[in-house]
């Protein structure tokens, strides 16, 4: 088990290393000016100067690169925000928890409502509620997430009043720090970004739950669950489920991947202070350092969830590990 | 041994129907037998004979467009066929279990063998978990695994591990009456000789019921004590096994006996039974085994026959039973098997 | 055995249903400047009144913008951003995919192991930010966005392309094409391709699927080409103005264009693909 974590986790590791150079040559080769790219045209000459050193911008490209890698590997140094005029750093650290919390909130909603109801829309094969998931799974695949957003907006926020319709709290809040994560206001808000990014991703799993369970049902051990007389529910989640869910689960990984990708269009609908809508809010300022760190946490956020879906199949599949 | 034994399993004019795409199949067709306790019943026939049916119709284990047309299913003189999802679980493995074949997921591949037989006796048996535990232990040296086995998952047993864990797991809770459906048809032939050996060995140790499907009349002789041969979805022949061999009465019987290969004699070229069993779908008239059997009159293939006693322990549905000396004479040389036009 | 194909796709009433729906969306396209009743940027008074927030009428009939703007042709015109983006981006990704898994597969070896850790790279680059950034680094134009939604994308295809080479590269006809003396190329494009292109095909109306949508959300956050009416953008200027609030027809037609364009597309699809795999066909 070690073994495999290990390895998932070098693979990782060097895409991220790649990933990191590919972002660096794109900033300093498509923008007309390079160096707009990480100073700030409207500091002092004498800051600029700074920066410039800092980030070794007079120097050759090969050796900007190994400064610009330095920094980040050693010191976290991303540069400075354009906008906020504080360390990228430090604006990010709180964008990443809201994120993560956000897409992995969603993707439990997505996945295991998803298995369920594929489970069941195996069982009950040709009944109208199975006909009914599949079109509405279709439907939500076919919408825009933000658009879906809008329309939850509209009907749940400004139409029924259940929701609040942005940010992560209400102004004014008392509760800070690690704690407010755990506040009903907090979950309150959390709600409908995260069904209406859940609600994208709930087809797949669902369809491929589906598929896996009405083969499943012809194999050898559910007839023999049955010969044993055990309870119809036991056999269609115990033994049935159990095992449809593996090739579901084998599209988690690419999922979370999309998933936080996509997240981007959630939290600007939703005015979710992560990193998806600080990529949007940056890009759309030409805060370079802060766009290009931004992206490359989103694409560290990503990895993360690789490697984690990886392990949970293993985990899983014991026919992998064993 | 003696004829006073009680019937624990009476299978009355059985048939079963499945409905396909190309029409009605009726896979068994009024097909009526016993087992009595303490008894094993062997059941051999072709793939296609309607064997399997009968065994998912002891089961209720028909598949969606399955049914039992009509019969009756005895177990312990009560109609099972009549019984609803609530009965049937009552029976289920605490008084019928089964051995399937042993192929790679006859058992469920995410959780230990342990677990899985433990499951059914805390479930079925209502067992306390240390209790089942303990039985799990027992069960497995009866079959000659080692304890640590039951840690193991499926895919790291081999085959022939697997079928003992299935013999094991069939025991679990003392049943009546053990269905066994081509035990042994997924392994060598080594591992299929050892695992022969044992299902025997219980079976006359503990004076198992069983009923043993099969396609391959050789290996029946070692564990069964009768032998019930079906040929296209009715009985062709049932009686003792050594009646069986020594003095079939059905052509159909005496070409499988004289298909398998002896080390003793010298054969130059092995007899086999030219031809395919006919498609069940279409009705037939007269007898099913007519076409491929070398004995065939008009008679035959107008008329089907009836279930005829040879003698108290012996059937067999043929129109010519006194001729039988004389066709088991024929049988044995392969050129009356040749002479079919097929 | 291609025409029976054809029946069975045209057997298939969904098939069918998403064939009709698209070629509506390809005659409104064409058309759209003789459909749509106004000029999608034209402020529309009345009596010297800007035209502002009208609902639905017979005058309007998706209504009007906050600046005036009559929403119907806007949608009626946006098809053309959403059909154009669609089928070039699929165009493109199927050339780039298609050719690197034909060539991955078909060598092996160490142009394979290359390619394939490429395409693995690419797949741990997040979709949309990248877009975004692209689109910020360069121009925003419908072009760009095409360029960036290919880029990322041919990286499903080629996985798909290069498995299929892999198993039909060991068939029988391929050995003796190459026996008789068939060049690479040869043997790539005239004998393996004609086997692929059924999935592709599939494959790829997924991909204008994906392309519309990736197109319309890169719009909506504000990175699309300003000069073109596409729906993402109508979406982007609902939300900004506070739609979502005030204005339900508005955020509604835009995004039901969205759904049926990519919905008919993927109907397609599946219908193709339960043509060339039996397997997959609904009844057992």
């Amino acid at each position: 088990m070690l073994i495999f974590l290990g390895k998932r986790l070098i693979q990782a590791l060097i895409a991220l290393f790649i990933l990191v150079t590919i972002v660096f040559f794109m900033f300093r080769l498509l923008p007309a000016d390079p160096t707009a790219a990480m100073v700030d045209a409207s500091l002092s000459p004498e800051a600029q100067m700074q920066i410039k050193a800092s980030f070794g911008l007079d120097q050759p490209l090969y050796k900007q690169y190994f400064i610009y890698l330095k920094n980040i590997i050693l010191h976290g140094d991303f540069g400075m925000s354009f906008f906020y005029r504080e360390s990228v750093i430090s604006v990010l650290a709180s964008r990443i928890l809201n994120t993560i919390i956000l897409g992995t909130t969603a993707i439990i909603f997505a996945y295991s409502f998803g298995l369920v109801l594929g489970a069941l829309m195996a069982w009950y094969r040709g009944s109208l509620f199975e006909m009914s998931s599949i079109i509405a799974g279709l439907f939500f695949k076919a919408a825009p997430q933000f658009w879906t957003g809008m329309i939850f907006l509209m009907i749940f926020s400004y139409g029924l009043g259940w929701f609040p319709y942005s940010g992560i709290r209400e102004a004014g809040y008392e509760a800070s720090g690690i704690m407010k994560y755990f506040s009903m206001d907090f979950l309150h808000h959390l709600v409908l970004p995260a069904t209406v990014t859940g609600l994208y991703y709930l087809a797949q799993p669902m369809l491929l739950m589906r598929n896996a369970m009405l083969e499943i049902t012809n194999e050898p051990f559910i007839e023999l669950a049955f010969a044993k007389g055990l309870p119809e529910r036991r056999i269609i989640f115990h033994h049935a489920a159990r095992n449809a869910l593996l090739p579901a689960t084998t599209t988690l990984a690419t999922k979370m991947g999309q998933l936080i990708g996509g997240i981007v269009l959630i939290e600007y609908v939703f005015s979710w202070p992560g990193l998806g809508r600080e990529i949007v809010m940056a890009a759309s300022r030409y805060d370079y350092p802060l766009a290009q760190a931004s992206f490359l946490l989103i694409a560290f956020v990503v990895m993360f969830y690789n490697v984690l879906a990886d392990l949970l199949y293993g985990f899983l599949d014991p026919r992998i590990v064993y | 041994m003696g004829g006073e034994k009680m019937a624990l399993l009476k299978v009355e004019n059985l048939s079963t129907e499945y409905d396909t795409l190309e029409g009605n199949l009726k896979a068994v067709d009024d097909v009526s037998f016993e087992v009595k306790k303490g008894e094993a019943l062997g059941v051999v026939g072709e793939s296609g004979c309607g064997k399997s049916t009968v065994m998912k119709s002891i089961l209720q284990l028909l598949p969606k467009n399955g049914r039992i047309s009509s019969g009756k299913i005895l177990y312990k003189d009560k109609d099972i066929t009549r019984y609803n999802n609530k009965q049937l679980r009552e029976i289920r493995w605490k008084e019928i279990s089964m051995i399937s074949q042993g192929a790679m997921n006859s058992f469920n591949p995410v959780y230990n063998i342990g677990k899985q037989l433990i499951e059914v006796m805390i479930i079925q048996g209502n067992y306390r978990e240390k209790e089942a535990r303990d039985r799990a232990i027992e069960l497995f040296e009866i079959v000659g695994l080692d304890k640590k086995r039951l840690n193991d998952y499926p895919h790291q047993m081999s085959g022939g591990m697997r079928q003992r864990s299935m013999i094991a797991m069939s025991l679990a809770l003392d049943p009546g009456l053990i269905i066994a459906d081509e035990p042994t048809t997924a392994l060598d032939v080594v591992m299929q000789d050892r695992i022969l050996d044992k299902i025997s060995e219980l079976q006359k140790k503990m004076e198992l019921s069983m009923l043993f499907v099969t396609h391959d009349i050789s290996i029946i002789a070692e564990v069964c004590q009768r032998v019930m041969v079906m040929y296209s979805g009715k009985i062709a022949e049932i009686s003792t096994t050594h009646n069986i061999f020594k003095k079939p009465y059905h052509p159909y019987t005496m070409g499988l006996i004289n298909a398998i290969p002896t080390v003793v004699e010298d054969i130059d070229h092995l007899v086999s039974i030219p031809g395919y069993p006919p498609n069940l779908i279409n009705s037939l008239q007269g007898c099913r085994f007519a076409p491929r059997c070398p004995f065939a009159t008009s008679k035959c293939r107008a008329e089907s026959p009836e279930m005829k006693l040879v003698n108290e322990n012996h059937r067999a549905a043929c129109h010519y039973i006194e001729k039988a000396d004389k066709f088991r004479e024929k049988s044995h040389r392969t050129e009356t098997w040749e002479g079919l036009l097929v | 055995m291609k025409s029976k194909k054809i029946n069975l796709l045209f057997n298939d009433p969904l098939a069918v249903a998403g064939i009709i729906i698209l070629t509506i969306f390809i005659i409104i396209a064409i058309f759209a400047p003789q459909i749509a009743p106004y000029d999608p940027n034209e402020i529309i008074r009345v009596d010297g009144k800007i035209q502002r927030l009208q609902r639905p009428s017979g005058e309007f009939i998706f209504g009007t913008t906050y600046m005036g703007r009559d929403i119907f042709s806007q949608v009626v015109m946006g098809s053309r951003i959403a059909l154009r983006v669609g089928l070039l981006a699929a165009f493109f990704v199927a050339i780039i995919g298609t050719t690197v898994g034909l060539v991955s597969g078909y060598y092996g070896g160490w142009i394979d192991t290359i390619a394939m850790r490429f395409v693995d790279i690419l797949y741990g680059i997040p979709f949309i930010p990248f877009v975004i950034i692209l689109v910020s680094l360069l121009k925003p134009s419908v072009w760009n966005i095409i360029l960036a939604v290919s880029i990322l994308t041919w990286r499903t295809v080629a996985r798909i392309v290069r498995s299929q080479v892999l198993s039909i590269i060991q068939r029988p006809y391929i050995k003796a094409a190459r026996v008789a003396g068939a060049s690479d190329f040869r043997i790539m494009f005239f004998h393996i391709l004609p086997n692929i292109l059924p999935l592709i095909f599939v494959e790829m109306s997924f991909i204008v699927g994906w392309a519309i949508i990736s197109e319309a959300s890169v719009s909506f956050v504000g990175f699309g080409d300003p000069r073109a009416v596409s729906w993402g953008k109508i979406l982007h200027t609902a939300f900004n103005n506070g739609a979502v609030r005030v204005a339900p027809w508005w955020v509604a037609p835009p995004g039901f264009a969205i759904v049926l364009l990519v919905i008919s597309v993927f109907l397609i699809s599946r219908g193709i693909e339960q043509a060339i795999n039996p397997r997959l066909r609904d009844g057992r």
